[in-house]
C-alpha cells in the first residue's frame, strides 16, 4: 500500500514539473512550483526523511511563492514565444540523461538495507547519538552537534544572502530617488 | 468589504496559531522533527501573513524594522557565543562538554543555544527580505 | 510488492533533467528559478533516496521503537 502511495505520488511529481516546463505564464507557474514543494515534502514524509519534509514544506511552498510572486509582480509576467526551437539544449540534456542513467545501473537497490551507506558512519551516528549528546532526535544530534561547525556556515551564508539581497533593494531605491 | 472581514478575522486567529507552533518546533527540535531553521521560517511566514492582510505599516509595528534587522546578525552572533565560550572554559571550539557541570547537560545546553540562534537569524532574515519587496512600489 | 530496484533514481534523472533544460533553454529569469527549484528538490531526493530502509521508520531514537531506522545524513 505504501509503494502505491509512493509509486502515484512520485509519477505526480515527473507531471507537474512537466507541466512547468511548457508553461509562458509566471504566476502559474509559480503556484504550481509551490504544488511541486508540497508533493516532494510528502515523497520526503514517505520516504522516512521527516525533519527535510518539514524544512522543504516550509520554505517551498511557502516563502519561496510569496517572494517568487513578489519578483514578478515587480518584473514582466509573460515571456515571449521563443523564435526558434531550442535544439542545442534538448540534445544536451538527452546526453546527460542517458549517462547519469548509464550510472545509476551500478548503484544499489532501492531499500536495501545492505547497501554500502548503511555500513560506515551512519549506524555508529544512531548508535552512539543519543548516548552522547542525550538527544534522541538523530538529525538534530548530527546538525548541531557532531557537524556544528557546518552550521555555522550556514547560518553565516544565510545572513550574507539577505545582505546581499537588501544591498540590491535598497541601493537601487536610494539611487531612484537621488536622480 | 464582506471578504475582507473574513480574511481578517481569519489571519488574526490563525497569526498567534502560527507563532505558538514556530515556538514548539524550535524547543521540540530535540525530540521530535524540527530545529532552527524551520521554527525560524514558520515564525516569518506569520508575520508575512499579517502583513499581507493588514499591510506592512500595521505589522511593522509589531516588529519594526531595525529589530528584525537587529535579528539577523544576533542570531549568528550567539552561535559564535557559544564556540567561544566553549573554548574559554578549557574546551575546543564548539565544544559543548565543557559548557556545564556534565557533558550530558553541556551538550543539552550547547544544542538548544545553538539552534535558538539559527532560528533567529533565519526569522530575521526572511522578515527583512519580504518587508525590502514589500516596501517600495516600482 | 516493493518497487523496482532503481525506479526512483530514474524519476530523479528525469526531474533533474526538467529543472536542467529549464535553466538553459528559457529565457525569464524568473523561470530560470523556479527551473533551479526543480533541480534542487531532486538532488534532496536522491540523497534521501539512497538512506531510506525497507521496513525503516524515522532517524529519532525514543523508547518503544527498536525498528531500524534510515540514515540521518547520506552524504557525511
Amino acid at each position: 500500500m505504501e509503494t502505491l502511495i509512493l509509486l502515484a505520488a512520485l509519477i505526480f511529481l515527473g507531471l507537474t514539473a512537466l507541466a512547468i516546463l511548457r508553461l509562458r505564464d509566471g504566476v502559474t507557474a509559480v503556484m504550481l512550483a509551490g504544488i511541486y514543494s508540497l508533493l516532494s515534502a510528502g515523497v520526503f514524509v514517505l520516504m522516512d526523511a521527516v525533519d527535510v519534509a518539514l524544512t522543504e514544506a516550509a520554505v517551498g511552498a511557502g516563502i519561496s511563492t510569496v517572494l517568487l510572486l513578489a519578483t514578478l509582480h515587480r518584473t514582466s509576467r509573460m515571456t515571449h514565444r521563443p523564435t526558434h526551437t531550442p535544439l542545442i539544449p534538448l540534445i544536451v540534456v538527452m546526453v546527460t540523461g542517458a549517462a547519469l542513467v548509464y550510472g545509476t545501473l551500478d548503484m544499489p537497490a532501492y531499500g536495501d538495507p545492505q547497501a554500502p551507506v548503511h555500513q560506515h558512519v551512519g549506524p555508529d551516528y544512531l548508535r552512539e547519538g543519543p548516548n552522547t549528546t542525550g538527544v534522541p532526535n538523530v538529525v538534530t544530534a548530527v546538525l548541531a552537534s557532531y557537524r556544528g561547525y557546518d552550521t555555522l556556515g550556514e547560518a553565516t551564508v544565510v545572513l550574507t544572502a539577505a545582505v546581499g539581497v537588501l544591498a540590491l533593494l535598497r541601493g537601487r531605491r536610494q539611487g531612484k530617488e537621488r536622480s | 468589504m464582506d471578504a475582507q472581514v473574513i480574511l481578517r478575522v481569519t489571519a488574526r486567529l490563525l497569526v498567534p496559531a502560527i507563532w505558538l507552533f514556530a515556538l514548539y518546533v524550535q524547543f521540540h527540535g530535540d525530540f521530535g522533527p524540527g530545529g532552527g531553521f524551520q521554527a525560524g521560517v514558520l515564525f516569518a511566514v506569520g508575520f508575512i501573513l499579517y502583513a499581507l492582510v493588514e499591510g506592512l505599516a500595521a505589522a511593522e509595528t509589531l516588529i519594526p524594522a531595525p529589530v528584525s534587522e537587529a535579528m539577523m546578525a544576533l542570531g549568528v552572533l550567539i552561535y559564535a557565543c557559544v564556540g567561544f565560550t566553549g573554548m574559554a572554559m578549557g574546551g575546543n571550539f564548539l565544544d559543548y562538554n565543557v559548557l556545564a557541570h556534565d557533558p550530558h547537560h553541556g551538550q543539552h545546553l550547547g544544542i538548544l543555544l545553538v539552534e535558538l540562534g539559527v532560528g533567529i537569524t533565519v526569522a530575521g532574515v526572511m522578515i527583512q527580505i519580504f518587508s525590502a519587496f514589500a516596501r517600495e512600489s516600482p | 510488492m516493493t518497487l523496482p530496484g532503481l525506479f526512483p533514481y530514474w524519476v530523479v534523472i528525469v526531474l533533474m533533467m526538467i529543472g536542467f533544460y529549464m535553466v538553459i533553454a528559457h529565457g525569464n529569469l524568473v523561470l530560470k528559478i523556479i527551473g533551479l527549484n526543480i533541480f534542487q528538490t531532486s538532488v534532496f531526493l536522491l540523497y534521501i533516496s539512497m538512506g531510506k530502509v525497507n521496513g525503516g521508520t524515522a532517524p529519532i531514537i525514543a523508547s518503544g521503537f527498536s525498528r531500524p531506522t534510515a540514515i540521518p545524513c547520506p552524504m557525511c
